[in-house]
């Protein structure tokens, strides 16, 4: 998570001073909209998150209270937009197909190699799809959580704060989102000697 | 040492927070466990795969023009707290005013002199319940014109839920008060009183999802109807003048 000197900014920006609040948006937009992207799993949708996401904040400036982090407030809010945004979502697009990709279809991902192996590239969108697909069936807490550890590479505790739940919690649900992860990949048939081919 | 004690060693080990005594009984389990020993290696293959496999953004020309882009929503917020700010003091001067003004014109509560007995109107008497009833009511419908929402408020699931409980409450006693005075209140009462249960039904079945939308929805009913308003005239009808 990134860190910067939050409290001088914040009391700058709850002041109204609009370049101290572009500096958290500058600072913490490509994280917020990784977190995004992750969550709800098409540029579309994270677009307008990440715009909720920053008027969310600035509506909320002054309840930032000062016991967390800056970037912890700012996730907690990204994730309970995220969490508003799934919900108000009446179908679940596929996190690597941009939202657009038709049944059957396996998506690009974008840093595939376009010189490489056809074959082998399929096989590795069909392994990636199968991911992001386990990770659209995790519960929204679930999800959030999962994301913001292995994606966002958060440690446990910085979770926690950003949730506002224990550790002990965090590692409970991670715990049962991997489980789910591992149960779904082998329904679809999914080994990780496949996936390391 | 059960299998279900080591579940909890695996969840730590596979986040690497197992101690090194704990992480020693571990792997001994796990030696004579083929079960645990399964589990575990393929929930640590797991973790390898999804985490190898996440999805890589190009954020960089996504999010070129960004800042841009934001700038007029929050120009736009900015705009909304001016104008709520500049129109909730006028409005409620308003109110203060119109409701002394009712007080001066209304017949029946004008004081005219220490000789003079009041006339008895039953079209603007206010019944000794419903004036209970309005005392109790005022406050709970003045909190939900008054109240904001932080968007990390860690306790927002208890508040609605106070909130809905407490308004639940007031419509089941509205809703009490307009059999008992469905013959003695005049209309315009009577309508306020189908009104303010109403809003508090709305509020009593919002859900928590949609609280924010649907509280907004609850307030620009009672704009519309002049529900406060109303209420502050008929109050002020309730309370007799004093006499100086």
């Amino acid at each position: 998570m990134k860190t910067i000197d939050g409290k001088d900014i914040m009391k700058r920006a709850r002041q109204g001073d609009r370049s101290a609040f572009q500096i958290l948006v500058e600072t913490f937009k490509t994280d917020l909209y990784q977190l995004a992207y992750r969550m709800l799993g098409n540029h579309h949708d994270a677009e307008d998150a990440l715009q909720e996401i920053f008027i969310s904040a600035y509506r909320s400036l002054a309840n930032f209270r000062g016991d967390a982090s800056v970037g912890s407030w700012l996730y907690r809010i990204a994730v309970n937009r995220c969490v508003d945004f799934q919900r108000r979502r009446k179908t679940v697009l596929s996190i690597a197909g941009d939202g657009v990709a038709e049944a059957g279809e396996i998506p690009e991902p974008e840093d595939a190699d376009p010189s490489g192996n056809p074959e082998r590239a399929h096989r590795a969108g069909r392994v990636r799809q199968a991911v992001d697909a386990s990770v659209t069936m995790l519960s929204p807490l679930e999800r959030s959580v999962f994301v913001l550890r292995h994606y966002q590479e958060l440690a446990l505790r910085e979770i926690a704060e950003t949730l506002e739940r224990s550790e002990g919690t965090v590692k409970s649900v991670l715990f049962r989102a991997i489980r789910k992860v591992r149960d779904y990949l082998k329904c679809q048939d999914i080994t990780i000697e496949e996936a390391s081919k | 040492m059960s299998c279900r004690r080591h579940q909890d060693h695996m969840a730590d080990q596979l986040y690497g927070r197992l101690s090194a005594a704990d992480r020693a009984e571990f792997e001994d389990h796990l030696a004579g466990c083929g079960e645990c020993a399964r589990e575990f290696r393929e929930l640590r293959e797991t973790i390898a795969l999804a985490t190898r496999e996440k999805p890589r953004i190009d954020t960089e020309s996504r999010l070129r023009d960004f800042w841009p882009k934001l700038e007029p929503a929050l120009d736009q917020v900015d705009r909304e707290r001016r104008r709520r700010r500049g129109w909730v003091r006028p409005a409620w001067a308003a109110l203060a005013a119109a409701a002394a003004l009712a007080l001066l014109f209304t017949p029946a509560l004008r004081w005219d002199g220490p000789n003079r007995t009041k006339p008895e109107d039953p079209a603007s008497a206010v019944d000794a319940r419903m004036t209970a009833y309005l005392d109790r009511v005022e406050p709970f419908l003045l909190s939900l014109v008054n109240v904001t929402i932080a968007e990390d408020d860690e306790q927002l699931d208890e508040t609605i839920a106070d909130e809905r409980a407490r308004a639940a409450r007031l419509a089941d006693e509205a809703t009490a008060l307009q059999t008992t005075l469905a013959h003695t209140a005049p209309l315009s009462q009577r309508h306020l009183l189908g009104d303010i249960e109403l809003l508090l039904l709305q509020v009593a079945n919002l859900r928590e999802s949609e609280y924010r939308h649907g509280l907004e929805m609850v307030r620009a009913f009672m704009e519309r109807r002049i529900i406060l308003f109303k209420l502050s005239l008929l109050e002020s009808q309730s309370k007799p003048l004093h006499q100086s």
